[in-house]
């Protein structure tokens, strides 16, 4: 076993990927993993704008994690919370940082969340800028445990379009990945 | 009617609410699991304060060094009942504090500035 992670370890840094967290998340675990990754940006770059823009990213992701994830984990020491399961990584890849993450959803939601994105993909600078006004001022969907702002949120703090995708696990689940580029 | 005082914490804002001062101020980082849920108090508060009628001006500072989508929603709200009771003839002044080199945060500031009629929204840089 340690030496399986000596290659996984091996695998991150090849990949130059700074960080990655594969498990249950809860709010105290991205607070505390968000200021580090935060601290040790700010030694690496001197743009501040592009540590609170993956800041930023990194909180929009994990939280659609713990609140979409079909995979959950309950525990008892949290008044039997129920933690939204995912993999969440930031790296650095032709001259600037992403950050990705992944989890399970249900294949029925998969249409929407593909049109959703998709939609904000084909959108200029603009166009992105009215459509987070409008919704900002909607009521979220009845399936949306946020503010259904998410997606739109870290599309306009990227200059990148939305990069996703779905893997099929079986008849009724599908695993989730995005990935933006700060 | 009393003040409201929240302590920040590392993802929840500082809420000091001073009823006498007429001086409403929201300032830290808001970035909660669950934002109705903090923010609850804060407009229940607000609501009683501005059910009442008064002459004098109310000041709001907000100072957010960052918020996630779901408190910017929020605070959309919190702008609009500003809005509605500067439409009834409360005299609101809104003071969006930003940091210098903060671009973003000037731009949320000049985005809620945009959707606001009825109350004064100043965008204001920290003076260091």
């Amino acid at each position: 076993m340690p030496v399986r992670l000596y290659n996984l370890r091996e695998c991150f840094l090849n990949k130059r990927i700074i960080f990655c967290y594969s498990g249950p998340m809860s709010q105290d675990l991205m607070v505390e993993i968000g200021n580090t990754l935060k601290q040790k940006m700010q030694q690496e770059t001197f743009n501040r704008s592009v540590v609170a823009k993956t800041f930023a990213i990194l909180v929009e992701q994990v939280q659609n994690i713990m609140h979409y994830s079909t995979e959950k984990t309950q525990l008892e020491a949290l008044d039997d919370a129920k933690l939204g399961s995912g993999i969440v990584a930031v790296g650095f890849e032709d001259e600037r940082y992403y950050v990705a993450s992944g989890n399970m959803i249900q294949v029925k939601d998969r249409e929407k969340i593909s049109e959703k994105i998709s939609k904000i993909n084909r959108m200029t600078p603009d166009e992105k800028k009215q459509y987070y006004k409008e919704m900002r001022k909607k009521n979220p969907d009845e399936s949306s445990r946020g503010a259904g702002l998410g997606f739109i949120e870290m599309a306009r703090k990227s200059d990148h379009p939305v990069d996703f995708d779905f893997i099929d696990v079986d008849l009724d689940y599908c695993f989730f990945t995005i990935r933006l580029y700060i | 009617m009393d003040d409201l005082k929240i302590d920040a914490t590392k993802f929840t804002p500082g809420i000091s609410f001073d009823y006498g001062k007429r001086e409403l101020m929201i300032k830290g980082e808001s970035y909660p699991e669950n934002t109705s849920e903090f923010f609850n108090p804060v407009f229940a508060w607000l609501e009683t304060y501005l059910a009442e009628e008064r002459e004098e001006p109310t000041v709001v500072n907000i100072e957010l060094y960052y918020f996630n989508s779901s408190s910017s929603k929020v605070l959309m709200n919190f702008f609009e009942v500003l809005d509605n009771a500067g439409e009834r003839g409360q005299k609101i002044t809104v003071n969006w504090i930003y940091e210098e080199e903060d671009e973003d945060s000037l731009e949320f500031g000049e985005e809620f500035a945009e959707d606001m009629n009825h109350i004064e929204f100043r965008l204001e840089l920290k003076q260091s």
